[in-house]
């Protein structure tokens, strides 16, 4: 099966290159220095918002959602979208720039998918504006978050109110000032069948009652401007009005939230790798060792060689699952979203290992993205669900799914 | 015969973008710090003319073998003085605005952008 680009996504795409060479590339080092510098802690740099004024007059605004979400989508599909994304992604802070980062892009599907007419007013239109940034709330740091059922957080009809009460950590964004809103996975139906009891509901940032506990680093980076939230919730009282969908409909929310986030994620992460591949060339084609280029030694075409490979099959394997998702809906695309789930960021962490060994003492420092490509990718087989989740997932529904056919000959 | 040469001339020099459209002559004050320098297209070149953090680097060629861009306008390509490489750098000039500057400079695998405002003159060094 082949995945040619229409005449608008090749448009598109051509446009988000130059985009990304004319005003993101530029800015790669000012960004890492802006980031490095305590004085900066959770500020945007001042450059930032001009990008993002630019690139939404020139119509590269809100690309991931798809077109069934109209008429807040542009109008694309998951295959069209694929490509843009790993485009709009060879930079890790760039799918900001164009409206299409986590967490928020999975917050606006869920506001718009699932959002009532006020809900969306209030919070969905600002948010495809860019006006406002959001967090999602979900992994606890008591219990063992891989099992979703595990989340405690109580979320207590009072009147006319809910009362939160619990604790949430990586909470990505949350730190960020310009977070106005949370989307936060509670319990509030412990009576319930396992996967009834929890809801979304949706929480200001600045609600009285949210707490940050600390910043969490990864890999002894702050993430700074969006940041790593531990939070508490102590006695935090949201309306009714809040709630999204209605109570126990938290796991519906979580599977439909992450399931294309999972996709978007995986595409995101081809992206990073082909930057990585391609940086590695340069490298490889310039230093000279032993009196030869690097890319005169075997061991290191090899390597070229294995990313290549291994970058085409995530690549592929990403298209399939929008193909799946596009054309049979999310439930057949299940196994699919697990597949990329698995194999991007093991993908992505390889190709960066291997591009910081060309690299050798650059590859670990501040002067290329590599080493935040490699952390990134690590930190993304626990996210979202770790690799032994999805695993586990994937391998049962393969054995159930060959068992029924074999039945069914028998 | 002739009329018709001279006139191709003519239509090829209107068409080559040897100038482009804006011009980066003149003052200009770094968008966040106290520097300011002066490029002068004629000579291809621009020069610190205050530095009121590094005194020392007033009169230091900053910019060199600048050049119009070919297919561009508001596009030049020259040379820039990178302080902490201490060496010059291939560098795209541009103007994206009238009175704003922007030199896209890169350092080994990244590449930075500095903004430059312009401005009528450079007003005097303070004494003490």
């Amino acid at each position: 099966m082949g995945f040619e680009m229409n005449d608008r996504v090749v448009e598109l795409n051509a446009t988000l290159e130059v985009f990304m060479e004319e005003h993101i590339y530029p800015r790669e080092h000012d960004w890492e220095e802006w980031c490095l510098d305590q004085n900066n802690l959770w500020e945007t740099p001042p450059w930032y918002d001009e990008l993002r004024e630019q690139a939404r007059a020139e119509g590269l605004w809100n690309l991931f959602l798809p077109h069934e979400y109209e008429p807040w989508s542009p109008g694309l599909t998951n295959v069209e979208i694929a490509p843009l994304f790993e485009t709009m992604s060879k930079v890790i802070w760039a799918q900001g720039v164009f409206n299409c980062n986590a967490p928020d892009r999975g917050n606006m599907e869920v506001l718009a998918k699932y959002g009532t007419e006020e809900q969306q007013e209030q919070w969905l239109k600002p948010l495809l504006a860019g006006e406002i940034r959001s967090a999602y709330a979900m992994t606890e740091p008591q219990v063992a978050s891989s099992d979703a059922t595990n989340m405690e957080l109580e979320i207590r009809r009072d009147g006319d109110e809910y009362l939160l009460n619990g604790r949430k950590w990586w909470t990505t964004g949350a730190v960020n000032p310009r977070c106005k809103i949370m989307l936060v996975m509670g319990k509030s139906n412990p009576e319930n069948d396992r996967h009834r009891q929890h809801s979304t509901i949706l929480v200001p940032r600045d609600a009285p009652g949210v707490k940050l506990v600390r910043e969490l680093r990864v890999f002894d980076s702050l993430h700074s401007p969006g940041g790593e939230a531990e939070l508490l919730f102590d006695n935090v009282r949201v309306p009714v009005s809040n709630m999204i969908k209605g109570e126990g409909c938290g796991f519906e929310i979580a599977q439909g939230r992450l399931g294309p986030g999972r996709f978007q994620y995986a595409m995101g992460l081809v992206g990073l790798a082909q930057r990585c591949l391609e940086l590695m060339c340069a490298r490889a084609q310039d230093r000279v060792a032993f009196g030869e280029p690097l890319i005169k030694k075997t061991s290191v075409q090899h390597e070229i060689a294995r990313c290549r490979c291994d970058i085409e099959q995530a690549r592929l394997l990403t298209l399939q699952a929008a193909h799946v998702m596009d054309t049979q809906g999310m439930k057949a695309a299940i196994p699919y979203i697990s597949m990329v789930k698995i194999v991007a960021p093991n993908m992505a962490q390889q190709v960066a290992d291997r591009a910081m060994q060309v690299f050798g003492g650059m590859g670990v420092c501040q002067d290329t993205l590599i080493p935040a490509v490699f952390t990134l990718a690590r930190f993304s087989r626990i996210a979202d669900g770790p690799d032994e989740v999805h695993m586990s997932q994937l391998g049962k529904l393969t054995a159930r799914e060959l068992n029924d056919r074999l039945t069914e000959k028998q | 015969m002739m009329i018709v040469r001279v006139v191709i001339f003519l239509a090829a020099l209107l068409a080559a973008p040897l100038v482009s459209a804006g011009d980066i002559s003149g003052f200009w004050k770094h968008s966040g710090e106290p520097g300011w320098i002066e490029i002068r297209l004629e000579d291809g070149k621009g020069t610190v003319v205050r530095n009121d953090k590094f005194p020392e680097r007033v009169g230091r060629e900053i910019v060199k073998d600048l050049e119009a861009d070919e297919s561009k306008e508001n596009l030049w390509h020259g040379q820039v003085y990178a302080e902490r490489l201490g060496e010059y750098k291939d560098a795209r000039i541009s103007l994206p605005e009238p009175d704003r500057m922007q030199f896209k400079v890169k350092v080994g695998f990244m590449s930075r952008t500095v903004e430059w405002v312009r401005v009528d003159e450079v007003p005097a060094a303070q004494t003490n």
